[in-house]
């Protein structure tokens, strides 16, 4: 169900994580996820996970919350170091039969790249998982500004975001609603083939869409009532300071890079 | 109450633009009316009475296709003062959830402000003032979709509330709530208009919101068809019967007495008087 | 009166094993008499449409049982299926759920998910839009060209067109005006009487619980906390008081009165009622002075 998406859940807290400037936490996060692609061995790797943990550790996220998020990427976990077990096929073969082939190398790869993406999704969730949605979207227009000088609508595509994540919950709830709706008006949503069921959603798409239509009708009235003309031009409740403690992060994230450098020079490429 | 008037229909007539091949239904056809320095006026109408569009009218939404509005003396048909005048003159709606626009409570409230392109410090005493004036101040970090329909609906208020404005047009705020949550924004409106001079257009089809307020004006078919105070309009059940408004019980139970030959007096509307007027005709308990 | 829709003992909890967790049903023992109107209701948040949404087993019950004439709706998806035809179920705003392209198509969604015949689906329309007051020319309409109120009566025929022997409605009258709402009641009333269906109401407005309802129920944090016929449930007017429950206000009026000393009966909530409660103290007054 739509309620059980994790990845892009904000956990209030006021952890150091939590306080850190969103721009920086934006800044660093990008920067974090080059430098994981930029390992060559288990070294440097080995690097980025104390990074990822100590970050984890220190947001006082709960385990079970991180544990949960990785969870839904099983999948795909799964898949690309099945997919590494078997296309590589470095170093002493292990285990043959008919076409498939497992060797050493084909497991060091696949471990690294679990670690690798595991390593990512720790970093990537964790800015969402200590950064308010609302931050976050202003992170970006704030992070992008410069590109208003290119005539980037930054604002405008800022505020769309803003709505866009004000209504996820209430069209998720609508979208229950409707459901219920017409399941008590006898609707089989779950049984039949897929042609059947894809007409099944019907019903429950066409009042969606009108109800968005209105819904977003009303909106820009209220929109309007309330001044709203140039998204390029408004001032802002919320003013973002730059603290030590944000450049004592990037810091830590310079060293991380200067680390990864030395590591990989000094033992060379592994994979 | 001053001579001083911020809010003014003056002959206004309005239809929407007809679908093609269809003829415009007017729906405000020569509506007149003033809101004074202070005023609560409440606007009584059944729906599609053509109630909903003296809202939009009064902010510039619409501008009328005769006739004037003037809102703090701006006429609302020079564009170029359009955001002078919705600062001004601030309009709720109906639905909560579709003039929230932030996914954070003191977020949503500094939206207006923001758009005035205020200083943040000014942004800031605005949205705390307007938090305190609803009493959210405490909610202020909430998400609103996890609020009560009154709660949000109370967000809305402090979001118009905070662009400062002279007159607050609510149009059937309450209708869309549970009756908790409809005492509870009723409550707000009346403190801002008390306590703060704050004028009030309330737009509504529930007789019994418009027993507090200093005029009323019932609108049937895009007209007012009654105006003048609470008391002189519920006593024109004459008038009132064909518009599909309901007398408030209190009212329509002193009427229901008065036809069966009990002596009451004309201003029963409130629980308050119709219990006083019952007090004098009530035989008391003998006690044993 | 036999019982037609009961439930014993269920228990519901949304988010189990979340922090969210949140019990909106404890141990409720609910049952609605055949062909009576009954009414609940409660503060919002107080489990009323959880209760609800197990009478057609769209919710299954964590403990406990939901039956319909004596068998549990939830044994297969058999029960199921029929439960969902037999207790008919109109949420709030139900006009938010209309879909087809005219009023007439969208009514036939119902029954036609029910497997009736093309002309038993012609003559079900044709009765549900009678009881809901739909003329010839408003079924051949757009659902969305119609105002407010008839959008709510199309909703509403929808359901009433799968002919169920129990009618659940939750609001029905929500954000209509005073009219709007007088006249959702009144075609309840009369699709009650005439079709002898059970009507099962959830509401805010307890004057129009008052003037409709049988029998009352009252809950609260997930229980029934009170149960009984309009009389017995307003006549605890302290307790409902306490729960911040609204009595009309002309029975807040009359307890006022009697706890002045004034000589007037108590369980008046409607204006009829009033006025009779009224004329009978001075009539009295009357002959004592005689």
């Amino acid at each position: 169900m739509l309620k059980d998406i994790t990845i892009g859940q904000f956990f209030p807290g006021d952890s150091i994580i939590h306080r850190l400037d969103a721009r920086m936490k934006l800044i660093v996060t990008f920067a974090a996820i080059i430098e994981i692609f930029v390992c060559r061995n288990f070294y440097a790797l080995a690097l980025t996970v104390v990074y990822a943990v100590a970050a984890v550790l220190l947001s006082k996220i709960k385990l079970k919350v991180i544990f949960r998020g990785l969870r839904s990427i099983l999948f795909i976990i799964l898949f690309t170091s099945i997919l590494q077990i078997f296309y590589n096929s470095k170093g002493d073969t292990l285990f043959e039969w008919w076409k498939i082939k497992i060797t050493t190398g084909g497991l060091i790869a696949a471990a690294f790249m679990v670690i690798r993406i595991v390593t990512l999704i720790l970093i990537s969730s964790l800015l969402t998982y200590t950064t308010s949605p609302t931050t976050l979207t202003d992170a970006i227009e704030r992070v992008l500004s410069p590109l208003k000088k290119l005539h980037v609508p930054v604002g405008t595509l800022a505020m769309m975001m803003t709505i866009a994540l004000r209504f996820i919950p209430t069209l998720v709830d609508e979208v229950g609603k409707i459901m219920n709706a017409q399941k008590a008006r006898g609707a089989d949503l779950d049984t039949g083939s897929v042609i059947q069921r894809a007409k099944a959603l019907i019903p429950i798409f066409v009042p969606l869409f009108v109800n968005s239509f209105r819904r977003a009708y009303e909106l820009a009235f209220a929109m309007e009532c309330r001044c709203y003309s140039d998204a390029e031009h408004r001032t802002r409740l919320k003013v973002m300071k730059l603290h030590a403690r944000d450049f004592g992060y990037l810091g830590v994230d310079l060293l991380l890079l200067g680390g990864i450098i030395a590591l990989n020079i000094l033992f060379g490429k592994q994979i | 109450m001053t001579d001083t008037i911020w809010l003014r229909f003056d002959h206004v007539h309005y239809s929407y633009p007809a679908e093609e091949g269809q003829k415009a239904v007017p729906a405000v056809t020569d509506v007149s009316f003033d809101v004074h320095e202070g005023e609560f006026v409440c606007v009584l109408g059944h729906n599609g009475s053509g109630k909903s569009t003296i809202a939009k009218l009064s902010n510039a939404i619409l501008i009328p296709d005769q006739g004037v509005v003037t809102a703090m003396e701006i006429d609302t048909s020079q564009e170029s003062r359009e955001l002078e005048i919705r600062q001004n003159v601030g309009v709720v709606m109906q639905n909560p959830d579709n003039q929230i626009v932030a996914t954070i409570v003191e977020e949503d409230v500094a939206f207006g402000p923001e758009n005035l392109a205020l200083p943040q410090k000014e942004i800031r005493r605005r949205v705390d003032d307007a938090l305190k004036a609803v009493d959210l101040y405490d909610m202020r970090f909430h998400e609103p979709h996890k609020l009560s329909g009154g709660q949000k609906q109370r967000v809305a208020i402090a979001g118009i509330l905070a662009m400062e404005p002279h007159v607050i047009v609510l149009d059937e705020p309450t209708s869309m709530l549970d009756p908790k949550g409809r005492t509870e924004v009723l409550d707000y409106i009346h403190k801002l208009n008390r306590e703060r001079g704050i004028a009030v257009v309330l737009i509504t089809h529930y007789m019994d919101e418009a027993v507090q307020a200093d005029t009323v004006y019932v609108m049937e078919k895009g007209r007012i068809v009654l105006r003048g105070t609470p008391e002189a309009v519920f006593a024109r059940e004459d008038v009132l019967d064909s518009t599909g408004l309901e007398l408030p019980e209190c009212a329509a139970l002193a009427s229901a007495l008065r036809q069966a030959g009990v002596p009451m007096p004309k201003s029963v509307l409130s629980p308050e008087a119709l219990a006083e007027a019952l007090a004098q005709v009530l035989p008391r308990e003998v006690t044993p | 009166m036999s019982v037609i829709l009961e439930t014993k003992g269920i228990v519901y909890r949304y988010g189990v094993g979340t922090p969210f967790e949140l019990k909106a049903l404890d141990d409720v023992h609910f049952a609605a008499e055949k062909g009576a109107m009954t009414a609940i209701i409660g503060h919002t948040g107080s489990g009323k449409s959880t209760l609800i949404q197990h009478f057609n087993a769209l919710l299954q019950p964590e403990k406990g049982q939901v039956l319909l004439s004596g068998e549990d709706v939830n044994r297969d998806k058999e029960t199921k299926r029929r439960a969902r035809f037999r207790v008919g179920m109109c949420f709030q705003y139900p006009e938010y759920q209309l879909f087809e392209s005219t009023v007439y198509r969208d009514i036939c969604f119902g029954p036609k998910n029910m497997g009736l015949s093309e002309d038993e689906i012609r003559v079900r329309v044709e009765k549900a839009a009678g009881f809901t007051g739909l003329t010839k020319s408003m079924l051949e309409k757009s659902p969305f060209d119609l105002s407010g109120g008839e959008r709510r009566r199309a909703a509403i025929a929808g359901v009433m067109a799968m002919a169920p022997e129990v009618l659940v409605m939750d609001e029905p009258a929500a954000g209509l005006d005073p009219k709007g709402r007088r006249d959702i009641f009144r075609l309840i009333e009369n699709y009650r009487t005439s079709t002898g269906s059970t009507i099962i109401i959830v509401s805010h407005s307890m004057e129009d619980v008052a003037a409709f309802a049988n029998r009352v129920c009252v809950m609260r944090g997930g229980r029934i906390v009170m149960e009984g016929t309009v009389d017995e449930v307003f006549s605890r007017y302290d307790e409902l008081r306490q729960m911040r429950l609204t009595v009309p206000k002309i029975t807040d009026v009359f307890h006022t009165l009697r706890a002045r000393g004034f000589a007037v009966d108590t369980n008046v909530y409607t204006v009829e009622q009033a006025r009779d409660a009224v004329l009978r103290a001075l009539g009295k007054a009357g002959d004592a002075a005689c």
